[in-house]
């Protein structure tokens, strides 16, 4: 601003201060008098009616459109609450206490020791229905043996679900228990966070007894018990041995009897072959009754979540773990919700940004048209 | 007046102090600007009503609570003009015709020429008229509502004052 201009601003700040203002600008000061004087006044009831809306913090009209929902906001907020947490529990119930076999489903769950029978798959087969490449050879069938004398391999498979910090103590009392039986632990891999499986050989009259002190462990989710019949391939070994017993009694007999060297080295060379076949009908003898004497317990652990525990205990670490997971849930919720919302809430601030730039406009334009 | 703690504020805001300072002025310039009063008294309680519910939202880093309100007032009374732009009506204050006394009348006429030469001018220089003279603003604070500098602000109305004389001087 030039000084004039701002000498003539300051006398008419001066005049509506009621200070003096030098003579060449009392016309100023006059018009600015004037016009201060000349300014629209409210009216007494219009001001009385302002101060107590004021007075009564301005009460929100209702709105007819909005009766509706306002009605249902209670509800909407609810199920806006609920719904996380029932997609929290969905999810936690699926991949960590479930467990995710589909054993679960079918069988439904069971505390250990406790309602197995419904878990069990029990299945027996005969060997000569499908048999086996060496129990075929051994010939024979089952039907010409005495029923009392029957021979069988049983097996049996368990998937037991343990707490996760349980995994390693389960998988030794898994090998605990197969000692106490009188058998052993043929191979076994373990890992604390992903659980592990366990084959236990156990004789087979032990079986059932392992099972059962098995099932302790934690949580059936399933168990299977097989069983084959083996007699034909037990009575062929004994056979195979015993017709090459039979052929050694035979050949020495022959030796005794032998006069001339070649005829000599003839039945020597013989009884060596048949040795060897009896050393290796022994061997699949021994096999055999192996398979008849001792059964298969397999052994799966899985970790499961704490509120599955045996008993239906719960403390407070799990709870911390359950909350922990709740968590995670939510968590995850919310990142995909956040990345879901995140280009409706850009496109909104755009939106936004735009009419309020046009808003502004249209007013200055409606003060210029005005 | 004495308002409740609601209508007073817990904010940063001191509403009722406010209200009580400002509800004469915003109601002068809104009249002013918009030549209605009837219309003038809906846009000022619906200025003061928005106010009120936008209370939390003042920042005194951004102006005085005057310059804030102020700014709210003159967004109802833009959006009134832009009403009446689009209903295309006209309304005009009726002119007062009482009759004054002898020895006031050469300030009546004074004051009706002001008048009618401020009905004379572009409604941007009416609004700074209207916010300096009739709402009682400082520069600075005419600075603020109209999201100019001090000097731009000070430069504005001392144009419109200009016009102002200029066709008061035509009219004589």
């Amino acid at each position: 601003m030039t000084s004039p201009e701002t000498f003539e601003l300051e006398a008419v700040d001066a005049a509506l201060a009621g200070r003096y203002v030098a003579p060449e600008h009392a016309e100023l000061a006059e018009l600015a008098l004037l016009l201060r004087d000349d300014r629209p006044e409210p009216a007494a009831a219009w001001a009385t009616h302002l101060d107590r809306r004021v007075e009564a913090g301005f009460p929100a009209r209702p709105r007819r459109r909005f009766v509706l929902l306002r009605k249902a906001a209670p509800a909407i907020a609810i199920a806006a609450c609920l719904l996380p947490v029932a997609v929290g529990a969905a999810l936690i119930d699926g991949p960590t206490f479930g467990g995710g076999d589909s054993e679960e489903s079918a069988g439904g769950g069971a505390s250990s020791g406790q309602e197995i029978e419904p878990l069990m798959r029990e299945s027996q087969a005969d060997d000569m229905a499908v048999p086996p490449a060496a129990d075929r050879a051994g010939g024979g069938s089952p039907d010409s043996d005495g029923r009392a004398n029957r021979r069988q391999e049983r097996s049996a498979a368990l998937t037991i679900a343990v707490r996760r910090r349980e995994i390693d103590q389960a998988a030794s009392r898994a090998g605990e228990v197969a000692a106490d039986v009188g058998g052993f632990v043929q191979r076994s891999s373990v890992s604390s966070s992903g659980g592990g499986s366990l084959r236990l050989r156990v004789p087979t009259d032990e079986l059932d007894t392992a099972v059962q002190r098995l099932s302790r462990l934690g949580r059936v989710r399933d168990l299977s018990r097989n069983s084959v019949d083996i007699t034909a391939s037990v009575v062929s070994a004994r056979e195979t041995l015993a017709d090459a017993r039979a052929e050694r009694k035979a050949l020495l007999a022959q030796l005794a009897d032998a006069v001339t060297v070649n005829e000599t080295e003839s039945i020597r060379e013989r009884l060596e072959i048949v040795s060897r076949e009896i050393a290796s009908a022994r061997g699949a003898l021994r096999r055999v009754n192996n398979r008849a004497n001792f059964a298969n317990v397999d052994v799966t652990l899985t970790a499961t979540g704490a509120a599955e525990e045996d008993g239906g205990a719960w403390t407070p670490a799990d709870a911390f773990d359950d909350a922990l997971r709740v968590l995670e849930v939510a968590a995850g919720v919310l990142l995909i919700a956040a990345a879901v919302l995140f280009p409706f809430a850009l496109l909104w601030l755009l939106v936004w940004l735009a009419r309020r730039g046009v808003t502004r406009r249209q007013r200055e334009r409606a003060l210029d048209m005005a | 007046m004495t308002l409740p703690a609601a209508a007073s504020g817990r904010a940063a805001l001191d509403f009722d102090a406010l209200y009580r300072a400002a509800r004469d002025d915003v109601f002068a310039y809104v009249a002013s600007l918009l030549g209605d009063r009837a219309a003038a008294e809906d846009v000022t309680a619906l200025a003061f009503e928005r106010a009120f519910r936008k209370r939390k939202s003042y920042k005194p880093a951004r102006g005085t609570q005057r310059a804030w309100l102020f700014g709210i007032a003159r967004n109802a009374a833009l959006d009134e003009l832009r009403r009446r732009t689009r209903s295309a009506t006209l309304v005009t204050e009726p002119t007062d015709v009482s009759p004054a006394p002898d020895e006031e009348l050469e300030r009546t006429m004074r004051r009706a020429a002001v008048r009618t030469a401020l009905a004379a001018l572009p409604a941007r220089d009416h609004e700074l008229i209207a916010l300096k003279f009739h709402a009682g603003l400082d520069n600075s604070e005419l600075a603020e509502v109209l999201g100019v500098s001090v000097t731009n602000a000070g430069t504005r109305l001392h144009r419109a004052l200009t016009k102002l004389r200029e066709i008061l001087d035509d009219q004589s």
